[in-house]
């Protein structure tokens, strides 16, 4: 009996969770015709780095051999609009934002290899230049390129998680609640 | 080696009909879908597959039924290497059944 290797499953495993956030179109272009194999698993994942926020991209430096890549969305322009008013209506710095603690400690958990030859920041302060934005850097040691793209979605689900927070919070919008229908009387009325 | 085929022969019959590792919390559309095809060699692509007739928890256990199911496979290769390299030894006495 052939052996079925973990990165076979591990590359079905990526599929699917890029599908349940809708962001698997773009590989399912590229890939949707390719042979599932092990083999395909590293490349998949590398390509896959791009998929997860709207605006993403990379940039080689050859002399110092450093893959830069930049995550920029427009839900991460939200979180910091959403967390500006929330520092006005509260008088607080964003230093004591607590969306912003929270949103960092995703950040650094989503990002966390076990390699030394990488480093991430982030741009996110009204003070910084520049869209707002994720920054991952890839030395050539970097060994742990396959692992990226489900923290990065970590961070995006965390990302949902705080503007949703947030909206409630600031703009008072709860989105599990439903408007209800118009009473039965002025349906009536209506019709 | 000698194999004492009495024995084997009881073992087979005392043996539970069934599948030698349980399908037990394994998703059956990656059953049908993904172990089939691949145990028969048969091309699979990524855009075969229907992304929502499995949670992406139900991979976990699929990989653990993938991996019990090749350790089985294994220990019956073994048994069957082993059976293939003892050579027969004829009886010393005439027996009749």
């Amino acid at each position: 009996m052939e052996e079925m290797y973990p990165c076979y499953i591990e590359s079905i495993y990526l599929f699917k969770r890029l599908h349940d956030r809708g962001m698997a179109e773009g590989l399912m272009k590229s890939y949707g015709n390719t042979e599932i194999d092990a083999d395909m698993y590293y490349e998949l994942s590398y390509e896959s780095i791009g998929s997860v926020f709207t605006d993403s991209n990379n940039f080689y430096n050859q002399e110092e051999e450093i893959e830069t890549w930049v995550f920029m969305d427009p839900l991460l322009d939200e979180f910091c609009v959403l967390c500006q008013s929330y520092e006005l209506e509260h008088t607080v710095s964003p230093d004591e934002n607590p969306y912003r603690d929270k949103f960092e400690n995703i950040i650094r958990s989503g990002l966390s290899f076990g390699s030394y030859d990488y480093d991430f920041d982030w741009k996110l302060l009204p003070t910084d230049r520049g869209r707002n934005r994720i920054l991952l850097f890839m030395g050539p040691e970097f060994a742990f390129a396959s692992e990226v793209p489900c923290g990065l979605m970590d961070i995006y689900d965390g990302l949902e998680y705080c503007v949703k927070h947030l909206r409630t919070e600031i703009l008072g919008k709860n989105e599990n609640i439903l408007a209800l229908p118009p009473p039965a009387e002025d349906r009536k009325e209506a019709a | 080696m000698k194999l004492d085929l009495e024995l084997l022969s009881m073992l087979f019959f005392q043996a539970q009909e069934g599948p030698p590792v349980s399908t037990e919390g394994v998703n059956p559309y990656l059953l049908e879908n993904v172990l089939k095809p691949f145990l028969r060699r048969e091309t699979l692509r990524y855009g075969d597959l229907d992304y929502d007739a499995f949670e992406d928890d139900d991979l976990h256990r699929f990989s653990e039924y993938c991996r019990e199911l090749y350790d089985a496979g294994s220990k019956l290769d073994q048994l069957s290497a082993t059976m293939s390299k003892t050579q027969p030894e004829p009886c010393k006495q005439r027996m009749f059944c």
